[in-house]
């Protein structure tokens, strides 16, 4: 007796659950969907990439600009771009005149500079509720930003539905509340056809170690210039193959 | 040295502004003389003028050392003009200050009877008769105009009035007629304040004083609300708001908020307000409490009534516009405008100075200048890192380099791309650059240049990192 009444409780849980997960989306209009290698990335998410150290920022920061600017090809949205003032001359300061490459239209995009990490966070959530896409770059591990902070970001995204880009380093692995959470590492760039020493497309090493829905993947992942999107690359001549961190990956490779 | 100004208990004793310290001293050894300081002198007048903003917002300061507020249509507020009046004289007294006041119509009249005449206020007609019997000086005249008068025996004020206008003009300049129409009003005097007078403001005078940030607040609520009603009246919206609370002990503090564009919604501007308010509540000093509060509205454009979507808000433009709008305000008013930007181009091959960040808030003069068609990286350096390179050719690209005590193996390179000084500009910007966009074998894509052409502008070239590519 006490043995059904349990799986009946379980299973109410487990239907409450699933309305409040349904609900989340209902309320926006998925009409764009940004893919980053075979998965889509919700709107209304926290998305985090995380490079290795300092040196793999700027990959990530690519990764994420290739993605804004597929994206923004698709409906013009404001780009929130958040950084540290005390990061600059260790990492480089934003630059307009590159952005272009990546179909980002510098025209849309507000560079924020915040004096430290407590105000990057409040700018970040500012920005969060506000329907734009967000690129939050935060290199230095801190305290502040913890499952707390992350989940914060998360539900005020859920509520405008902005997609926002956490960029953090991977020495820094506290957990997060991301829907998806992705390690960027550098690849070698494809071979340009038209000269064989010279650098080809922009390439990433994605991995995707987190994702709400489950599943796992490894991808290469490639910046097509002229028709303005990401697409995954063809096996790379030097040997960095797409692979698999576990068998299931493919299987279920597309949600959300 | 000589005495500049002295207090009433020295003039009685007999000493004069002019004298000389030395005489004085030596009439009264314990005479107290302080060095008068001009600059702290006029500083603190101006404060001293600020602070009586809180009568109305009309504050305007003389070069010559009198001060006019502008109480029209504010007696309502404080219950007349006595009442002004008498809290204006305790409020200086309470300050250390001695001083002469008096209300009168208009500002010359005003001038008059606290140089000349019996301090107090001038009742509704009988300005022309109180200024009749003040001397000729008393109209603000130049001193060899009041001199010239007294020598022909025009003493007082009341003599001019019914004097013919027309020889009064011809022997003594417009300027005679012009002092007498300022003082009996019926000729203009603009008065310049000492901080422009905002069209649009609402204000509160509290019974008892607050000093705490949840108190201001909860009194700038109601406020903002005010002057929203009297902005949509007029269809307006205002670039820039502000909020004076002034202390007790006749301080003001002031905290400016900026908009993106013409705003006026309550919320939005009590969010502004409350934020900055959040900024300063650690280090403001409240003193004895806020005793009066006022929200003005400055840099008023029109903004016309819209209409809100019912239902559809994802698809409204206008309305996303506005949010947007509403979000920069907020950035920029809580971090600093100068920390809220977007990036403008120039016309140049520079790479430092080809894109450049320009406030959200207030931007420098749009350019219709688009970057290049160059591949450039997407963050720089502020300043270029000088690295160790090794290169296989004296002019061709690095095949290893050394950056921040790491070495790199380079796989692949592009280059040169030649960035040379600009032969228009003024500044130099040094010798020739030779960029290249490089490759390491893990993958890293970076932006180097060797400085200087070689063999003609220099043997042994440098080579510096100054950017990332994705």
């Amino acid at each position: 007796m006490q043995a059904i009444a349990r799986r009946t409780e379980l299973a109410r849980l487990r239907r409450r659950i699933a309305d409040i997960e349904k609900r989340e989306f209902t309320s926006l209009p998925c009409t764009d969907d940004l893919a980053c290698g075979p998965v889509v990335l919700a709107r209304g998410a926290v998305h985090e990439l995380r490079a290795g150290d300092y040196r793999d920022a700027p990959t990530a920061l690519g990764l994420a600009l290739a993605l804004a600017g597929a994206a923004s090809a698709r409906r013009a949205t404001p780009i929130i771009w958040i950084g540290q003032a005390r990061e600059a001359f260790h990492e480089g300061v934003a630059y307009g005149c590159g952005l272009d490459f990546f179909s980002v239209d510098s025209a849309l995009c507000i560079f924020v500079h915040a004096r430290d990490a407590r105000g990057a966070l409040w700018a970040a959530e500012e920005a969060a509720r506000h329907d734009a896409l967000v690129l939050i770059e935060f290199w230095k591990p801190h305290k502040l930003l913890d499952l707390t902070a992350t989940r914060r970001l998360q539900l005020c995204a859920e509520g405008s539905g902005a997609r926002l880009f956490l960029l953090r380093d991977a020495r820094d692995d506290g957990p997060s509340a991301a829907r998806t959470l992705w390690r960027v590492a550098p690849a070698p760039s494809a071979a340009d056809p038209l000269d064989d020493r010279g650098l080809g497309r922009p390439r990433w090493d994605a991995a995707l170690e987190k994702c709400r829905d489950g599943g796992r993947g490894r991808w290469v992942l490639e910046w097509d210039h002229e028709n303005r999107r990401l697409v995954e690359a063809a096996p790379h001549s030097r040997g960095v193959v797409p692979a698999m961190a576990d068998g299931q990956a493919e299987e279920n490779a597309a949600f959300a | 040295m000589r005495i500049r100004a002295l207090d009433e208990r020295a003039a009685a004793l007999g000493f004069y502004a002019g004298q000389a310290l030395a005489d004085a001293r030596a009439i009264e050894p314990k005479l107290i003389a302080v060095e008068t300081d001009e600059c702290e002198e006029t500083e603190s007048f101006l404060r001293l003028a600020e602070s009586l903003m809180r009568y109305s917002p009309v504050v305007s300061v003389q070069a010559t050392g009198e001060l006019f507020i502008d109480i029209t249509g504010c007696q309502r507020l404080f219950g007349g003009e006595e009442a002004i009046l008498n809290d204006f004289r305790q409020r200086i007294a309470r300050a250390g200050y001695s001083m002469r006041a008096a209300v009168a119509d208009t500002a010359g009249a005003a001038w008059a009877l606290a140089r000349y005449g019996c301090p107090g206020i001038a009742g509704e007609s009988g300005q022309r008769a109180a200024i009749a019997s003040l001397p000729i000086e008393a109209l603000r005249l130049p001193p060899d105009l009041s001199d010239r008068l007294r020598r022909l025996g025009l003493k007082t004020i009341g003599q001019l009035y019914d004097m013919p206008r027309s020889p009064l003009t011809a022997r003594f300049t417009k300027v005679l007629l012009s002092s007498l129409g300022q003082a009996l009003g019926t000729e203009a005097e603009p008065l310049v304040p000492v901080i422009p007078a905002p069209c649009y403001y609402a204000e509160r005078r509290l019974a008892e004083p607050v000093s705490t940030i949840e108190a201001i607040k909860s009194v700038l609520a109601p406020l903002a609300r005010e002057l929203n009603e009297q902005l949509v009246r007029d269809a307006a919206g205002a670039r820039r708001f502000e909020l004076a609370l002034f202390r007790v002990d006749n301080e003001v503090t002031r905290l400016g908020i900026g908009a993106s564009a013409p705003a006026r919604d309550p919320a939005h501007v009590m969010r502004l307000l409350s934020n900055r308010l959040d900024d300063i509540r650690d280090d403001h000093d409240a003193g004895f409490g806020y005793e009066q509060v006022r929200l003005s509205a400055f840099d008023v454009r029109p903004l016309g009534v819209r209409q809100r979507a019912a239902f559809d808000l994802h698809s409204d433009r206008e309305a996303q516009e506005e949010a947007l709008a509403e979000l920069k305000d907020r950035l920029s008013n809580r971090l600093g405008a100068k920390q809220v930007r977007r990036v403008g181009f120039r016309n140049t091959h520079l790479p430092e100075r080809a894109a450049f960040f320009t406030p959200v808030v207030n931007p420098a003069r749009p350019s219709d200048v688009s970057p290049g068609q160059q591949p450039r990286p997407i963050k720089l350096l502020p300043r270029p890192e000088e690295i160790e390179a090794l290169a296989e050719v004296p002019d061709g690209p690095p095949i290893r380099f050394k950056w921040r005590r790491v070495a790199y193996a380079v796989a692949r390179a592009n280059g040169p791309e030649r960035i040379a000084d600009e032969w228009q500009g003024k500044e130099t910007a040094g010798p020739t650059r030779d960029y290249y966009r490089v490759e390491t074998s893990e993958g890293r894509r970076y932006w180097l240049f060797r400085e200087g052409l070689y063999g003609a502008e220099t043997t042994s070239p440098r080579w510096f990192l100054h950017g990332f590519f994705a």
